[in-house]
């Protein structure tokens, strides 16, 4: 096989990859009328991941399945003057809501695609652990897509980031 | 029972909000929240002081899943229903779910109507025993 025939190949499964997830993304989503969900920028490979900035709060979900990998959210809370207590409730409503987006994305996956992907619970990562997630190999793909969180009248960005181990995508 | 039975219930969820909102949805004078738990452990010691009737169970949780406690709860305390809530859907969750003893299953986000319907649907059962 010459390097061009392999290189195709690659591409063509990313592609693959970015064609199943998209057709399992959510576009709006209410969480019991206390957040709402809007995709802002759909799924796209990415090569450079912006580092994560201050601002930022993380979570983090294991994916399990057909897939494998993991899923990094962060949403960006600069200028939004969450006092303690505020902020207590916004992690705990914001952790629920992106439970509910990817577990109804996930959902969307098995009957649109017929890929089983489990999520696990969602857990606050530290920055070491973000970058570990990151690391990018050969055997990694990355996918962003953007989400506004609107909540509480206040309008958040949200990154989505999934890191998908391409050796255990298995052919549906 | 009579119409006076105030119903027993136990919410078991990881998600601090999933428990307090399912919790809002369920303040009614029927209903008699005995207990909130973040995961299986807590659940099972909340069950071992208090009968409940019914026990609403997220799928994924830390440590211990929801099916693994469902199925425990249906061997141990096999008074207590059970209903299953997530934000997956796949068909096999469902399957599992109800394999483990659970008697409905609600898919997150749910409104406050399909939770009490479940709720009331599967209370009638224990009124008609």
């Amino acid at each position: 096989m010459n390097l061009t025939t392999q290189q195709n190949k690659h591409v063509n499964r990313k592609n693959s990859i970015q064609e199943i997830l998209s057709g399992s993304i959510v576009e709006e989503l209410s969480i019991y009328n206390q957040a709402y969900l809007q995709l802002d920028t759909p799924l796209i490979n990415i090569s450079v991941i912006h580092e994560k900035t201050k601002y930022e709060l993380p979570l983090m979900f294991t994916i399990d399945g057909d897939f494998s990998g993991n899923i990094i959210c962060l949403i960006d809370i600069y200028n939004k003057n969450l006092t303690a207590e505020n902020k207590t409730l916004f992690v705990s409503l914001y952790s629920e809501s992106m439970n509910i987006l990817l577990g109804k994305m996930m959902t969307n996956l098995d009957f649109e695609s017929g890929h089983n992907v489990l999520i696990s619970n969602p857990k606050m990562p530290s920055d070491e652990m973000i970058k570990n997630c990151v690391a990018k190999n050969f055997n990694q793909e990355t996918l962003s897509m953007c989400y506004k969180y609107i909540s509480n009248a206040l309008e958040y960005d949200c990154r989505i980031i999934f890191n998908v181990n391409k050796n255990k995508l298995t052919e549906v | 029972m009579d119409a006076n039975t105030q119903y027993r219930i136990l919410i078991v969820d990881d998600s601090d909000f999933s428990r307090s909102n399912i919790s809002k949805m369920l303040d009614d004078p029927r209903y008699n929240i005995i207990g909130e738990a973040a995961n299986a452990k807590e659940a099972i010691n909340i069950l071992k002081d208090r009968k409940a009737h019914l026990a609403i169970v997220d799928v994924v949780m830390p440590d211990v899943s929801g099916i693994e406690l469902a199925n425990y709860i249906t061997e141990n305390f096999s008074d207590t229903n059970i209903i299953m809530i997530s934000s997956l859907g796949q068909e096999s969750i469902v399957i599992d779910s109800i394999s483990a003893g659970a008697s409905d299953y609600i898919q997150k986000p749910f409104k406050k109507d399909d939770l009490i319907t479940s709720v009331e649907k599967i209370l009638d059962t224990i009124e008609e025993v």
